[in-house]
């Protein structure tokens, strides 16, 4: 679809545990030379949350402005909801200037790592699964909706890293998720992945967590 | 603070399958405790609290201690985990979790991609 080899991110967190945008299947690289990324927290609650100091901007449209920041060699945006179609499109907007790039260059590859709701202590177990799918859905929906929005046409790979027996969401019902949202197509990676992995809200910090990596397929 | 102090708890834990911290269908965890306490007593009472509420049981306790940045001044990754999660609990008193190595992790050796 594209010339350039670019990505974007979702739902990050600690940028010391961002997502690995440069692998592909079978343990494959395929360098990416440039990367957004987007994290669901507004700035002020991301940097009390990793006591990162960085020297954000505004950037955006008038009625849709975001808060960029430069991080070692990636543009961020802060308060991007990956369920939201415009806080997607506000998103790649934003990295298609300062990139000086095309939206297709970002949202061909859109990579995600052990993405779950917020707060989900308070849900019941058996809601807890529900509510994962739900969210991965409407991310699918939301990534379609958004290159649709941008004029992108093609394949979306979007990849998840996630455990196959996490059990907020493990394989089998990650897949029946990724379907309901749209993809085409999708399988799992043979090998498996080790990351060091932090919690949405920043207190817990896992070394090495074995990962499986997914990937659905959407044509737009 | 109200008075409190901060106390690091290094610890082996059993995990239930469906404990919050079990994110890859492990048995058993080590890792960090770090959370705010009056006393060394107050603090382990607090830790089995917290172990209960993410359905975990304690195995062995391999240390606890009261927090000084004086001891974790050098650049591992457990010193950096440490002091960034003493920070938080400074800043709200609710308890952290940190430089966890669950039970499938140590399975296949702890040298990964990272």
């Amino acid at each position: 679809m594209s010339e350039l080899r670019g990505a974007l991110t979702l739902a990050e967190g600690n940028p010391v545990f961002r997502a690995d945008a440069d692998i592909i299947f079978n343990n494959g690289k395929d360098k990416k030379e440039f990367v957004l990324r987007t994290t669901l927290d507004d700035i002020g609650v991301w940097k009390a949350k990793h006591g990162i100091s960085i020297s954000p901007f505004k950037a955006g449209n008038v009625g849709a402005q975001k808060w960029v920041a430069l991080i070692e060699k990636d543009y961020w945006v802060f308060g991007i909801d990956a369920t939201n179609a415009n806080d997607i499109f506000t998103a790649v907007k934003i990295g298609m200037t300062y990139y000086k790039v095309k939206a297709a260059d970002l949202l061909s590859d859109i990579y995600v790592k052990n993405l779950n709701i917020e707060n989900e202590q308070q849900l019941l177990r058996e809601l807890l699964v529900k509510a994962n799918q739900k969210l991965y859905e409407d991310v699918c929906k939301a990534i379609v909706q958004a290159a649709k929005l941008l004029g992108v046409s093609g394949i979306l790979n979007f990849y998840v890293f996630s455990n196959n027996k996490n059990f907020k969401v493990p394989k089998d019902d990650l897949h029946a998720a990724l379907k309901n949202g749209g993809t085409d197509s999708i399988e799992t990676d043979s090998h498996s992945y080790r990351f060091s992995v932090g919690s949405n809200d920043g207190k817990r910090v896992f070394e090495n967590l074995i990962s499986h990596m997914h990937l659905a397929k959407f044509k737009v | 603070m109200d008075g409190s102090n901060i106390w690091v708890i290094d610890h082996k834990a059993t995990l239930s399958e469906f404990s919050p911290m079990n994110l890859d269908g492990s048995s058993w965890i080590l890792g960090v405790c770090v959370l705010s306490a009056i006393n060394k007593e107050h603090a382990l009472v607090k830790f089995n609290a917290f172990l209960k509420s993410e359905e975990m049981e304690l195995i062995e306790i391999y240390g606890s201690q009261e927090y000084s940045g004086d001891f974790f001044k050098d650049d591992s990754r457990r010193s950096t985990q440490i002091n960034n999660a003493a920070r938080m609990v400074r800043d709200d008193g609710q308890t952290c979790y940190v430089y966890a190595r669950t039970s499938e992790a140590m399975a296949e050796g702890i040298d990964g991609n990272e």
